[in-house]
Formats: structure tokens, sequence, C-alpha cells
């Protein structure tokens, strides 16, 4: 029954049904959807950034409002969108993909999904109020962000809301941590879950320890403001910083490893090779990537002068071994396939040449002396968007353009998809490319004004022109979902002949997630089942995948 | 006496030439498999089996290990060729010693000696700061309030400052002219207006400069 | 279906070795303490999920989960709103915060009571 005849009763009931369901992929829905509204949020204040910043000279905000949606913008895409959806794609994939009937303590992952929305509502409340939202930037650091700098009380429900939805995205990541450890059917060893399941145990092997540590740093901050002076003396801001960036860091890898997960598999998919280099891919993901990524937090502090450097610039480099490994299993898993270039594969593809941009800038600032320029001028906000929103956010698309038949029963429209990923491309690399150059030459970050003598204007108006042309890209994704949704196409269980187990279930897949489980015996226990079929004469030869 | 600029300048460049050469080899090597391997050339074609190259993805991390201990070992040794800079501006006797205090939301500089010659930001100007051409300056940062940074970005150099607590570095300008310094942390609402000029003159005409503001101050 | 805990465990002494490779180079006592109690805290994670496994006595057959699955809870989200309007509370005044816990109390107890209901056959 769609959606539009349902009476309503029906309708209240299936809504409320949705507010209390225990089942991994009703609260997975749940984050997806939180996450695409909160990141249209964002994303307008991004546009009103960008206005702004157009021309030399005050035109469109006030320099405090300013102030406000960069601490809003950064706040909401890192807490409100890109983690969640993260998490989202854990939550609803993980459980299917080891063979689960549900997700490890499905009431904890309902309360952790609850506080993250909560906490997202009570952080986002302070546009409501007199003094406007936090204004402390994303990272909320002392000294700016105690009482007496400031008092607003915006600010203070951007500390209450911060800590809570980090403790609901804790508890969804131990869920879905124990999913993969515990709850995996009885012959899927470690060694045969898919690669996305391995990528989000390394996302939720950091936020055992990454997410309480911001809790912790916002009850201190929320103790300070109404008390005092745990920042205060010399190593007061330090130590902030350090707490803060012990959070901050593996965090964005938790914005990172689901996508290249995702990408791995869509690569999988699409050219009909299972993951090259398996073993290594989950060697380097797990131990290195995620274990280096918990050590190298003293690096965002290189201009402190009060760190480590060399430790910090060694296991930052030590990253490009992990990062490479991945990218050779990716690359290598296309050759010698059978590629298809869908929109799921295409935006994966455009997902590992544009991150390549944003992990090789990390490079640059990995390196203290390239930091000490780098550091809090357009050339980092080039690298992180390029990492989040050139990688990531692109990482994001060709998940849901490969998932969303299995999550919804319909197919997004290919021909729109295409269209709005070349929009992105456009927008995305004159966008985020120019800030490399308006950075090396000297532009500051969280400036709302600067002068026409600095001869930043002609690089600003471009970047300006190119979000605007990103915001067309999304409009169409937009009204892709309205279409695809409207006119169903209809999905089946496994449209794209994918590898891993939730292709062999219905799409939605039923409450329980499987009637049957087809035999495990590798990774790619789909690919296998395909291989038997051409073997038993059911399928065509040229249909085996590898 | 190396500076910052120059540093950065030589680091950056080996940087920038391995990227690039990291760049071009991934998007050909992606451009390539991408082309030769597409479904449509030959839709009858089976994928070609998954063999284990254990040897060659081993000796693919070697490459990769050698070129991060490459790329550390010029970081530490420009780290080091940088930290040389303090030390020799805070060895020598004779150096400028210039203290830079931050306060919301602006700059002044004070150059030790006797008598101290202060300069107090001028109104709606950026703050100026007259150094020398060529010779090792200890700065002394200290911030009146929350955190900052003095960053000079034709120097290639920032440093964060704050309240309870002595920031110690030191900088050498290579050239003469003037160049901007920003404030480079946010630090509230009148951030961006945060600004100072680095006036610098070649080594007789500072000292001339320094010595008629040191009888000013006597004054 | 015994050997996850070995990924947390291990994970965790890698996290250790890094950690000492800090000493190499003369950390801050904050830098040691941040990652060295990050890995020690893993082991331990580790260690008490493998004690957890103990308790299974027996390998579940395949496709059957003997545990019947909830499917809605109420008192999950009751839960997390009390949190969120008593954490609030700390904001707008202690009439909000005294609400919130009660409402924590509310849900606290009603898990209790789906728990228990869960374990009855």
């Amino acid at each position: 029954m769609s959606a539009a005849t349902a009476t309503l009763p029906e309708r209240r009931g299936r809504l409320l049904g949705a507010v209390i369901s225990t089942d991994h992929k009703s609260i997975a829905r749940g984050l997806l959807v939180v996450a695409l509204l909160m990141f249209l949020g964002g994303g307008v204040m991004a546009l009103l950034m960008r206005s702004e910043l157009a021309q030399p000279g005050l035109q469109v905000v006030s320099t405090g409002t300013y102030n406000a949606l960069f601490t809003m913008h950064g706040s909401t895409m890192i807490y409100a969108v890109v983690i969640p959806l993260a998490l989202a794609l854990g939550v609803y994939l993980v459980p299917l993909q080891v063979g689960a009937a549900q997700i490890a303590g499905p009431r904890v992952a309902l309360i952790g999904f609850w506080l993250f929305v909560l906490g997202a509502l009570t952080m986002e409340a302070g546009w409501l109020t007199n003094g406007g939202p936090g204004r402390a930037t994303w990272i909320g650091v002392a000294p700016l962000s105690e009482f007496q700098r400031t008092p607003n009380s915006g600010q203070d429900l951007w500390i209450l809301g911060v800590g809570v939805l980090s403790l609901g995205q804790w508890l969804l990541s131990l869920c879905v941590l124990f999913t993969a450890l515990r709850k995996r059917a009885p012959r899927m060893t470690l060694l045969r879950m898919a690669p996305f399941t391995w990528s989000m145990v390394g996302t939720t092997l950091m936020g055992v320890f990454a997410f309480p540590v911001l809790v912790v740093l916002m009850g201190l901050l929320w103790y300070d403001r109404r008390n005092c002076c745990l920042f205060d003396g010399p190593q007061g801001p330090l130590n902030y910083q350090h707490l803060f960036w012990f959070y901050g860091h593996p965090v964005v890898y938790v914005m990172f490893f689901p996508f290249v997960g995702a990408v791995a598999e869509v690569f999988s998919a699409f050219c009909r090779r299972r993951l090259f280099g398996y073993e290594f891919f989950v060697g380097a993901t797990i131990l290195t990537f995620a274990g280096l990524s918990m050590s190298v937090w003293g690096h965002h502090m290189f201009t402190t002068g009060r760190v480590d450097d060399r430790y910090f610039a060694l296991t930052s480099h030590m990253i490009i071994a992990a990062a490479g490994v991945e990218y050779f299993d990716i690359a290598l898993t296309a050759w010698r396939g059978k590629i298809r270039f869908t929109t799921a594969f295409l935006f994966a593809v455009t997902f590992m040449l544009q991150f390549l941009v944003g992990g090789l800038s990390g490079v640059w600032v990995a390196s203290p002396p390239l930091d000490f320029q780098a550091h809090n001028s357009y050339i980092v906000i080039a690298h992180f968007h390029y990492t989040l929103f050139a990688g990531s956010l692109f990482g994001a698309f060709a998940a849901i353009y490969y998932w969303f038949p299995k999550w919804t029963g319909a197919m997004l429209r290919e021909g729109l998809g295409k269209l709005q990923l070349v929009l992105m491309i456009i927008g995305t690399n004159i966008t985020f490319g120019l800030m490399f150059a308006v950075g090396e030459e000297g532009m500051p970050r969280r400036i709302a004004n600067y002068l026409p003598s600095d001869g930043w204007g002609t690089l600003n108006l471009l970047e300006t022109i190119g979000s605007g042309v990103i915001g067309l890209g999304i409009v169409v994704f937009l009204i892709n979902l309205v279409v695809s949704l409207r006119r169903r196409v209809p999905a089946g269980p496994d449209p794209w002949g994918g590898p891993s187990l939730e292709w062999a279930t219905t799409s939605p897949p039923p409450e329980h997630n499987f009637d049957a489980l087809p035999p495990i015996r590798t990774y790619a226990p789909l690919f296998d089942l395909a291989r038997d079929e051409v073997k038993a004469g059911r399928r065509r030869p040229e249909e085996a995948p590898a | 006496m190396t500076n910052t600029r120059s540093q950065y300048d030589s680091l950056g460049t080996t940087y920038l030439i391995v990227a690039g050469i990291v760049f071009v080899i991934v998007v050909v090597a992606f451009a390539f498999v991408l082309i030769r391997y597409r479904a449509g050339r030959d839709p009858t074609r089976v994928p070609g089996e998954n063999e284990k190259h254990t040897l060659a993805e081993a000796a693919y991390v070697v490459v990769l290990i050698g070129v991060t201990v490459f790329l550390v070992t010029i970081t530490f040794k420009t780290l080091s060729r940088e930290d040389g800079i303090t030390r020799a501006a805070a060895n020598s006797p004779h150096s400028l010693r210039v203290r830079v205090i931050a306060a919301q939301w602006t700059w002044r500089f004070e150059y030790e000696g006797r008598p101290v010659v202060t300069v107090a930001p001028p109104q709606d100007k950026p703050t100026p700061l007259y150094v020398p051409v060529g010779r090792p300056i200890l700065f002394t940062g200290h911030s009146q309030d929350v955190l900052h940074q003095f960053w000079v970005p034709d120097v290639r150099f920032k440093r964060q400052i704050w309240p309870d607590h002595d920031e110690q570095w030191g900088m050498v300008f290579p050239s003469a002219g003037v160049f901007e310094g920003v404030c480079n942390w946010f630090c509230g609402l009148w951030h961006q207006n945060m600004r100072f000029d680095v006036i610098a003159l070649p080594g007789q005409r500072f000292d001339r400069w320094l010595s008629a503001q040191r009888r000013k101050a006597a004054r | 279906m015994t050997r996850g805990w070995r990924v947390i465990a291990g994970w965790g002494a890698w996290l250790c070795v890094l950690a000492a490779i800090q000493l190499i180079f003369g950390p801050t006592p904050i830098e040691l303490a941040l990652l060295a109690g990050a890995g020690a805290g893993m082991v331990l994670l580790g260690l008490l999920t493998f004690a957890g496994e103990g308790r299974r006595t027996r390998p579940r057959p395949e496709g059957e989960d003997p545990v019947a699955l909830p499917q809605t809870s109420a008192a999950s989200v009751c839960l997390a709103v009390g949190i969120t309007i008593f954490v609030v509370g700390w904001e707008l005044g202690t009439w909000m915060a005294a609400l919130g816990a009660g409402i924590v109390a509310l849900g606290a107890g009603g898990l209790i009571r789906e728990w228990r209901a869960q374990q009855r056959p």
C-alpha cells in the first residue's frame, strides 16, 4: 500500500511505529532523513556565507551573524550530517551484511538515535534565542567559549546539544560494533565479512573512545561556564585543544571510513569482481588507519609550539601507507573487471580522485613547516572540504545510488543522477579548488569581511559561483528523490548483482531480515552463488563474477 | 641565516612535486583501467579471476613506506632548521626582542631594552611592526584575553598566543617591504579587523628608527 | 563467533604500541595519557568482551534466534527524551531538570519492564 492511499489512522500508526520501532532499518531510515534535512539547513548556511564573501565589504549579513553562520555550518555538517550519515549506513547494512536478524542492542540503538535527534535540535535551538546560536566555532575552543567571552544562551544550548548528540552517536556506534563482532551468522567468520562491514568496524572502534571524550569535554566546558577556571592558566587552552582533537581527529575518519567502504562495495559490484587484496584492505583499514587516526591529533596543534611536532608529523605521514593500500586494492578491483558505468559507480570513481586531492593536501599539512602557513587559512578549508565534501559526500551519494533500491524497493533515476554528478563535480572543484589559491595568498578563515586591497575578491566571487552550482546539483538530487519515490521503478532483491548478503533478501528486507541465508564461503557470498549458478548452467557464462 | 619563507618554499616544492606525481599516476591508472575494462567493449567477456598478489602488494607497501620515510626526513630536517632560528634569536644577547601583546581586537608591540618602546594600536588602522631585514628576532607572545594567532603570510609562519603564558619564537624577515599580518585564530566579534603591518627596513634604517623611538620614549 | 574480542583487544594493543612510540620523542603528559589510556581501555574492553563470550554455552543453529525480537520500545524513546530534557534543564531551569529526571525514571522503569517481558517465554 503506498503512502498516498493509506488512511489517516494507518498513517498515524505508521508514524508512531517509526518513532518507537527498534528495527535497525527503521532507525537507519530515521538517521538518513534527519541527516538529509540537516544537510539542507547547513547548505543554506554555507550559501549565505558564500554570498557574503563574494565581494569585499559587508553586503549580506552582519559580522556577528556571519560568526554564527560559520560556527553552525561546521557544527551542523559535522555533528548532524556526515557523522549520522556514516552511522546510518552502518546501522542499516552491518546487520544485513553479517547475516543477523537484528542489530545488537536494538533498544540502545533507539535510545542513541533519539539522543542524537534531540541533541541536534537542542544545538540548533540557539537560532531561536535572542543572542543567536553558538558562535565560538564548531570546536568551541576555550577561552573564547567561556562565559565571560560568549555569554549568550545559544552557546549554552550548543554545548548541551553537542554533548547529548555525541552520547547518542556513541551508543549507535557501540551497537554497530557489537553486531559485527558478536551477531554474525554461524558461518560468517571475521574474514568473510564484507569490506563495508570492516570499514564500519574501524569506524566504531575509533568511536568507542572518541565520542565519550567530547561528551566529557562538553561537560567540563559547561562546568567552566557556570563556575570557573577549568581552562585558565598556561595549560588551559592547550588542554581544551588536546581533549577536543583527541575526539576531533578520529571523528573526521569516522566521516571517511564508511564511505571508502561503500566505494569498495560499489567498485566490487559494478566491476563484477570481489575486492582485490581483501586481507591487506582489512589490515590497512583496521590496524593501521584506524589506530593511526587515534594518534595524530596533535597535528591540529602544530602552531601552539607546545606539542610533540615530530611524533605527530610521523604518525600523520604513516597514514600514506594505509591510504595507499586502500587505493591500490580498490583500483585493482576494477582491473580485469567488467565495468558498468552506473551513477553509483561514477560517484565512486569521482570519490577516489577527489578524495585523493584531499588526502594529498592532508599530507601537506601533516608537515609542521608547511602547516605553519596553512593552518587556519583557506588552504586548510580547501583540504577538509576536499576530503569531506568532494570525498566523503560523493562517496555517500555512491552509497545512496547503490543501496537506495535495497532501502526503498525503488530505483533512483540514472539520468538525473548523472546530471547531479556533473553539476556537483563542476561546482565542487571550482569552489574548493580555488580555495587552495586564496589560502596560499594569505586569506585567513572565519572572516566575514576582507579589504579590496587584499586582492582576494575575484577568487571569492568564482568560489561563490561554484557554490551555486553545487546547490543546483543538490536540487537535482532532491528532484530525483521525489520522482523516484512517486513514480516507482521496482528494484527487486538484487538489481545490480551485488556481492554481499544484503542482496539475498527482498527490497526492503522483512523485519527479521532474512527468510533463509545463502551459503557463506567467502567475503562475496552472492558472487559465489552466481558462480554456482553458472556452473550449473542456470546462468550464462559471461554473467559469472570473479 | 635561513628564514621560514625559504624553508617553506623548498620543502613545499618537494611536497608539491611528489603530490603531483602521485596524482598523475592515480588518474592515469584509473583512466586506463576504466577504459580498458569497460563492459561495453566486450559484453561476452568474463571478468578475470581474483588471484593472490601478496608479493606485489607487499612490494607496493615498501614503496609507500619509502615515500613516507623520505617526506618525514625532509620535514624533520626543515623543522630543525626552523628551530635553529628560534635558538639563534634566543641565544644571541644582541638580537632584537619584541613582545607581542594581543587583545580583543588589536595588536601591541613592545621593543625590549632601555627604555621599552611601545607601539600602540592606531585608531582603525593595523598596528605597524617595524623589523630589521635579515636579522633573527625573538618574539614573545602573550594574550590578554582569548586565544589569538600571529600570522605573517609572506614569511610562512604563525604562532598561537593565549593568556597566562608567554610563547617564544624566532623569525627572520628576508626582504624589505610592507607585509600584511593578521590574527589567525577566531577571537570573537571583530576578529577580522585585528591586523598588523610588518614594515621590514634595511638594518641601518631600522637602527635609526629604533634609536629615535627610544629617545622619544625616554623623554 | 568467539573471536570478535580479539579485534578489540588487538587494536587496543596497537594503540599502546603507538603510544610507546611517543616515548622516543619526549611526550607531554597529556599526550601520553590520552593515547595510552585509550589503548589500555580498548584492551580491557576486549577482555571483558571475551569474558562475556564465555557465557554462551552452545552455538546458535543457523537462522534461529531463540530470543524474541523486540519490535518497539516506547520506553527507549522516553528515556532519551528524559535525558535531553534533564540536560537542557541545566540551562532553562530546575523545574525542567526535575521534569526530565522524572521522565528518565519513567523510561528506565519501562525498559526494565520490557526487558523482563522479553525474558518470559
